[in-house]
């Protein structure tokens, strides 16, 4: 177990250099290993500096440390931006022996005068650290101002995030791109966009947008639409012409055309293999299309971001399904399975009985009216759930005909795990609520469902969610007249194909290590089968990291770096908290993005939310406070 | 209205105005080199620093965009306002020892010593770029600055001049010519701190003087909705 011997983290300052004290990852606050046993040597960062071994060279880090903030340093104010830069001068030549006497107070001076007066923080809270090496390292700094051998290079793995970068799986250049926005550069926002997210399109009109619950204006007035913004970079941006890239490496075979198989699929383009997706239906996207509805996700914007990646050297087999993974995986030297989670929890409703007439599974539902299987017919539709396929369903029933919606969930509003902007739409759209409210039986008249009796609940202690648990009232019950009802309460994998090799999790789900490798060799897992149902992030996410497990697997000169991607991991909690100081921060309108205004509801698939116009984004985009943090760990 | 004080005199501000606002309502004059009124505040030179304590807590902020709030004590020259503010101004006098704005603070502050940084015209305020998409609404002017992916130049003012229409509006508000134009022979250069560009102007269909680019005048045919024959003499004749 490491200790640190030093730490000023938190405003919280712990030295035990002369009393040969140490202190725990608790009471520094921050993590002192990664990956369990990998010992860090120094970390250094937005918050202060933490020692764990008393012989790291403290001006040489120092001097690292600065080489990073300064990338990001913004120049908006020049306080900032020659301050970072004068900074770098200096230790560049104390670690060099090239400095002179004075320099360790000429240093002190500029930040110092930094610390007061930048005009975001960024540059101030990074260059803190600094001044606390000065401060508590100052013979150091002293020592290294006369003239000496040059100083060892620390080796060091910096990581630079904000609180919206770290809440998106896939890691978006959140500011990056929002400031490329704001000055009318489309293009390279797109480009910027495209670097790490293979389905632009699609996250720009339909993600969870997890950046946005993370976003440090949450706290001054309301989130930045990242996500709004995103779909502009897309609506009025044009990126290079993609060009079929020369592949020379091994074939690798994915099952499931879905978020996840698409960004695998990327990724080892990127990487030099050749993909061969296998998808069971016949056009792109997987639970993109079948699972997203139409007026949130047009398929014809799945396509755009898919024919791209196609057209990148992706081979798509469509109309495919697999039975069994060992069928192809035998064929290839790598296989990955993103095969969604696509079978419904059984319903614990007593009376229920599965796609029975008048009773779906949610996702059941939607991709029947996707595939056309359902017609509208006018009738009383109730929609069991609290997320967003709930919403999903409930808005499509609408669509479908239905003359009202009624949505039962266990617990209140505040706790629908289900996109605001959705449930917004959902209540304009006239779908009704009953919260604290469960289904407990259906009951059947001829050939059809008649009502569903319900009861009501009272919320408890919080389970292991954090949400506080639904507990039923006993004669509370009450009976709603229905003639479909609904259910999403979540999906699982269809284990059937993984075959005896692959190990499952007690609920099901494939079990995978962190770059989703199987128990069963060659053989990797992404998405929703390794995860539950997730977001469509989340899902990229995954199946990126599973393409990178692929190299790993595959090529012994792999340049995939695990130890960085290991350190990221270790301090994501660091990274996702805020703390901007919005005491001062002018609150800004938010712009909306406007909506479609539907004169009719039945059978119409016409996406809802429309894209903001330049004018609004720009000034949306004036609302991001680039909230960058930099953090460097070093190790030997 | 918010209660607040400033230099310990009791002020009453609407909701909503800056700091440096309220001050000047109240004749209270703090220093400043980026800001300017018809714009919205960049905060880039923060020369107009000051101290504010709230609860009990004291910050410097920059007056030009930090809002007024309840309650709040403002000092526009305590010792810690001015020792940063004294920083600020070295910081440009440092990179732009030239500009008259800049002396004239350098002046009254006594700096005469500079900090070892790249000298430029430019200072960075963003008065260019705020005029320029604020006013002319060209937004011809790109500010963008560093960040994660690195896809963004540092510290510079970059023109696309295809959408300029050489108005000069930008020159006009910069506080330390960095941007000019120069009229000559029926072509209006405009300098700007990396880039140069020339416009042909249009000559009067009676004096024959040349008076405006012609960029400016198909603008202006365009916003108004006027026909040819109003724009095609020079302002005397008109
Ligand atoms: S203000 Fe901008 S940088 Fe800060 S969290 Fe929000 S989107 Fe991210
Ligand atoms: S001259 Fe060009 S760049 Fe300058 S303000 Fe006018 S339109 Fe904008
Ligand atoms: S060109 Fe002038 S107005 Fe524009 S940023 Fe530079 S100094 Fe400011
Ligand atoms: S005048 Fe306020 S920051 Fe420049």
């Amino acid at each position: 177990m490491t200790n640190a011997i030093f730490s000023t983290w938190n405003d919280k300052l712990l030295d035990g250099r002369s009393s040969n004290t140490t202190f725990t990852s608790e009471q520094v606050g921050l993590p002192l290993t990664y990956a369990e046993d990998k010992d860090v040597n120094a970390i250094i960062g937005w918050s202060g500096i933490v020692l764990n071994n008393e012989n790291t060279n403290i001006v040489s880090l120092a001097c690292e440390y600065v080489k990073a903030v300064s990338m990001i340093t913004c120049g908006e104010c020049s306080i900032g931006f020659h301050g970072v830069k004068m900074s770098e001068d200096i230790l560049n030549n104390l670690v060099q022996g090239t400095g002179s006497a004075g320099d360790a107070d000429k240093l002190l001076y500029i930040i110092e005068n930094m610390k007061s007066n930048t005009k975001c923080n960024f540059c101030s809270s990074a260059m803190k650290a600094v001044h606390d090496c000065l401060v508590y390292f100052k013979n150091d700094f002293e020592v290294a101002s006369s003239p000496h051998e040059p100083y060892k290079k620390a080796s060091v793995i910096v990581n630079v995030s904000a609180p919206c970068v770290e809440a998106c799986p896939i890691h978006q250049d959140v500011p990056g791109y929002i400031n490329l926005i704001k000055n009318g550069r489309y293009d390279d926002a797109l480009e910027l966009i495209k670097r790490n997210n293979p389905l632009p399109e699609c996250s720009g009109n339909a993600c969870m947008a997890s950046c946005e619950r993370n976003c440090v204006r949450k706290d001054i007035d309301k989130p930045v639409a990242i996500r709004a913004l995103k779909r502009v970079a897309c609506e009025y941006g044009t990126s290079n012409p993609v060009e079929p890239t020369k592949l020379n490496g091994e074939k690798v075979a994915i099952i499931g055309a879905g978020p996840a198989g698409i960004a695998a699929a990327k990724r080892l383009i990127s990487l030099g293999y050749r993909p061969v997706i296998f998808e069971m239906n016949n056009g792109y996207g997987g639970m993109l299309s079948t699972g997203i509805p139409e007026y949130r996700l047009p398929q014809e914007i799945i396509n755009k971001d898919y024919n791209e990646i196609i057209k990148l050297g992706a081979e798509f087999r469509g109309n495919t399904p697999i039975s069994q993974v060992k069928d192809i995986s035998g064929a290839y030297k790598a296989t990955i399975i993103c095969n969604g989670a696509t079978l419904s929890r059984p319903s614990n409703i007593e009376g229920w009985t599965e796609n029975d007439n008048g009773m779906y599974q949610g996702i059941h539902y939607l991709k029947s009216v996707y595939n056309k299987k359902i017609m509208p017919v006018s009738e009383h539709v109730v929609v069991v759930g609290g997320g967003n396929t709930t919403i999903d369903c409930a808005r499509t029933a609408l669509r479908q005909g239905a003359t009202d919606v009624t949505i039962l969930y266990r617990r209140t509003m505040s706790e629908m795990p289900a996109y605001k902007e959705e449930i917004d739409a959902a209540i304009k759209e006239g779908i009704k609520f009953e919260f604290l409210t469960i289904p407990v039986k259906v009951q059947r008249g001829e050939n059809k469902v008649v009502e569903v009796v319900c009861q009501k609940i009272e919320l408890g202690e919080p389970d292991e969610s954090g949400r506080p648990r639904p507990i039923p009232i006993p004669g509370t019950e009450y009976t709603i007249y229905c003639d479909k009802i609904l259910s999403c309460i979540g999906e699982l994998p269809d284990t059937s194909i993984y075959g005896s090799k692959i190990n499952l999790t007690d609920d099901g789900r494939v079990l995978t290590d962190k770059y989703g490798a199987t128990s069963a060799k060659g053989i990797f897992a992404a998405g929703d089968c390794v995860n539950g149902p997730s977001s469509m992030a989340e899902a990229m996410a995954s199946g990126k990291r599973a393409a990178e497990g692929v190299d790993l697997y595959l090529n012994k000169n792999s340049k995939i770096k695990q130890s960085k991607q290991e350190v990221f991991d270790t301090y994501h909690q660091a990274f996702l908290e805020k703390n901007v100081d919005e005491a001062f921060n002018f609150k800004m309108e938010k712009q909306e993005s406007p909506v479609a205004e539907l004169t009719y509801i039945r059978d119409n698939y016409e996406q809802v939310e429309k894209v903001l116009s330049k004018e609004q984004a720009e000034r949306e985009a004036e609302r991001c406070i680039k909230c960058y943090k930099v953090m460097m760990i070093a190790r030997d | 209205m918010v209660k607040l004080t400033i230099d310990g005199k009791a002020i009453e501000s609407k909701e909503g105005k800056t700091i440096i606002q309220a001050a000047s309502d109240n004749n209270i004059v703090i220093p400043t080199l980026c800001y300017n009124e018809e714009l919205t505040p960049t905060g880039s030179c923060r020369v107009c620093v000051v101290e504010v304590i709230a609860d009990g807590v004291s910050t410097l902020v920059s007056s030009c965009d930090t809002p007024v709030k309840e309650g709040i004590e403002v000092y526009t020259n305590s010792e810690n306002a001015i020792k940063a503010r004294k920083y600020a101004i070295q910081m440009l006098y440092s990179q732009n020892s030239e500009a008259p704005a800049i002396r004239a603070l350098a002046g009254k502050y006594n700096i005469t010593e500079k900090l070892p940084v790249e000298e430029s015209e430019c200072i960075g305020c963003g008065r260019c770029y705020k005029v320029c998409s604020e006013v002319v609404e060209r937004k011809c002017i790109d500010m963008s600055v560093g960040g994660l992916s690195n896809m963004n130049e540092k510290l510079s003012v970059k023109w696309n001049f295809d959408n300029c229409i050489a108005c000069g509006a930008c020159a006009y508000v910069c506080p330390t010519h960095a941007v000019s134009i120069h009229d000559e022979d029926g072509v209006r250069t405009m300098i700007t701190p990396n880039a140069k560009h020339e416009f042909s102007m249009k000559k009067c269909s009676d004096c024959g003087k040349y008076y405006a680019p012609n960029v400016q005048i198909e603008w202006m045919k365009e916003k108004t909705g006027l026909s040819d024959d109003k724009f095609d003499r020079c302002m005397d004749c008109r």
